[in-house]
């Protein structure tokens, strides 16, 4: 997912959350929004926790061979 | 005793110019302060005096000694050679400047520092659009000093708000003469590492955010964010750049180009790293109030089916017993209303019949009159359509007569 996707993914959370909590829909409406809402919740979720945190931590000249190496491929 | 001869002042001043003249260590004085009250005059002599915070002597440029550098003005810091000399027509200690430099230090700096600006404004590098951070960065690049301890302060922070970051350091000189050029080049490879192929080959997400910065030190330490290529790096990079140098108060023109501007490096890492914690709980929180909110759209819909139920099964019941209580409503009224126009009707008849019993003529008759009718029992009102001889009757209250006409006089009518 990328960062527009993250961040329209919890805004129409927000948006679900807001309409079910404002009432007023019918059953098969309240169980379509339900079940969309619990899906963009997971994609969120997943997306902060599975994130695969590393650390490069290199002087100026690796690094600068580590990207020349990388033009190269 | 002999006595005591005074001293002629003149005499005495001559002699203590000869005992400072004569010292070395008044001779060919290297000295540093700040130019006050500079004075050039037309003879082509220039004085001025030379302070700092804890004492001034008054000096002396004789025309054609020294070369005098141009833009020499109140408030510049110089070094001076020259020596002590008193003058002894006034009597006044000073300096006889044979070199004089300006120190090419901060204010100079300061001065190429806001020529850039002036520049970088008018090429409305200043004023551009700021790119806006990621709300969760995928891969951030910080270029600063290698084992920094703003550097440390910085991996830290970050692990502790979000350890789901890819980070790459590329640890460079931030001080002294190679500090532009390696500061251009770390950002450099960032930029590289934004780029979509190099990432794809090095199996990392693009970059997409930049920290540049060092931490605390001198004017002169910090001085590399002051400059021309720094600045148009970071100006020119395709991902967000916050600039992070030194302390809260030391403000550089990396700062003012960059799309962020950090405080610290500390402040930086807080600018683009979520609290992931916080958004955590924040999505947990949205999940429970989904819950709340849909369960309570299914009760509310369980109820109304409910009422409805109910509502159906005791429709038909329900609608007689209506029906009843209308018609006994209806009937009521009716009752009422025709009780209430008879009254009505019974009151205005008796009225009229009042008004008809007053303006009867038998009533005018019993006052006297009488009413004459013609043959044809039409009511007599006017002379005219009378004729002589006609027989007319005239009625009484208690009976009538009849009557011959004999003469007709009509009155003239008044207008």
């Amino acid at each position: 997912m990328t960062e527009e996707t993250y961040s329209d993914a919890l805004r129409r959370l927000e948006a679900i959350v807001a309409e079910l909590e404002r009432g007023g829909m019918d059953l098969e409406a309240t169980l379509e929004r339900f079940e969309e809402g619990s899906k963009l919740l997971q994609r969120c979720q997943s997306e902060l926790k599975d994130a695969e945190g590393r650390l490069e931590n290199l002087r100026l000249p690796e690094a600068e061979a580590m990207v020349d190496e990388a033009k190269k491929e | 005793m002999d006595e005591i001869e005074p001293t002629p002042v003149g005499k005495f001043v001559q002699a203590l110019r000869a005992r400072l003249r004569s010292d070395d260590r008044n001779q060919h004085c290297l000295l540093k302060g700040e130019i006050s009250q500079w004075k050039p005059y037309a003879s082509g002599h220039t004085y001025f005096s030379l302070r700092d915070d804890n004492g001034q002597i008054s000096a002396v440029i004789w025309k054609g000694r020294c070369r005098v550098p141009d833009g020499i003005k109140d408030g510049q810091e110089v070094l001076v050679i020259g020596s002590v000399d008193l003058y002894p027509a006034r009597g006044q200690l000073q300096i006889v400047v044979e070199r004089i430099e300006p120190i090419q230090r901060i204010g100079a700096l300061e001065q190429q520092k806001q020529e850039l600006l002036t520049q970088l404004r008018q090429e409305g590098i200043l004023d551009r659009p700021r790119k806006t951070l990621p709300l969760f960065p995928k891969h951030l690049v910080i270029v600063t000093g290698k084992d920094s301890a703003a550097l440390a302060d910085m991996l830290q922070l970050s692990q502790s708000r979000w350890p789901g970051i890819r980070t790459t350091v590329v640890g460079v000189t931030v001080q002294g003469d190679r500090a532009v050029q390696e500061i251009v080049r770390g950002l450099a490879v960032a930029r590289n590492l934004h780029r979509q192929e190099i990432a794809q080959s090095l199996n990392v997400p693009p970059c997409d955010v930049v920290i540049v910065g060092r931490g605390g030190g001198s004017p002169e330490d910090l001085w590399a964010f002051n400059l021309e290529a720094v600045a148009r790096s970071i100006a020119a990079m395709p991902v967000p750049v916050i600039s992070a140098v030194g302390h809260e108060s030391d403000i550089l023109v990396s700062d003012l180009v960059a799309d962020v501007r950090a405080s610290t490096p500390s402040h930086a890492v807080e600018c683009c790293i979520p609290l992931v914690d916080d958004y955590l709980a924040y999505l947990t929180d949205c999940e429970d109030r989904m819950m709340q909110g849909s369960l309570r759209q299914f009760s509310d819909t369980r109820q109304k089916l409910q009422q409805l139920t109910l509502r159906l099964q005791l429709a038909p019941s329900k609608g007689l017993a209506q029906a009843v209580r209308h018609l006994e409503r209806l009937g009521n009224d009716l009752q009422q209303k025709t009780t209430s126009a008879l009254q009505h009707h019974q009151q205005r008849l008796a009225v009229l019949g009042q008004a008809l019993h007053i303006s009867h003529p038998k009533r005018v008759l019993e006052r006297g009159y009488m009413m004459g009718i013609d043959n044809k029992g039409k009511v007599i009102s006017s002379v005219r359509g009378l004729s002589q001889g006609q027989t007319v009757s005239l009625q009484f209250v208690d009976g009538e007569a009849d009557a011959n006409i004999d003469n007709i006089r009509q009155r003239e009518e008044k207008t």
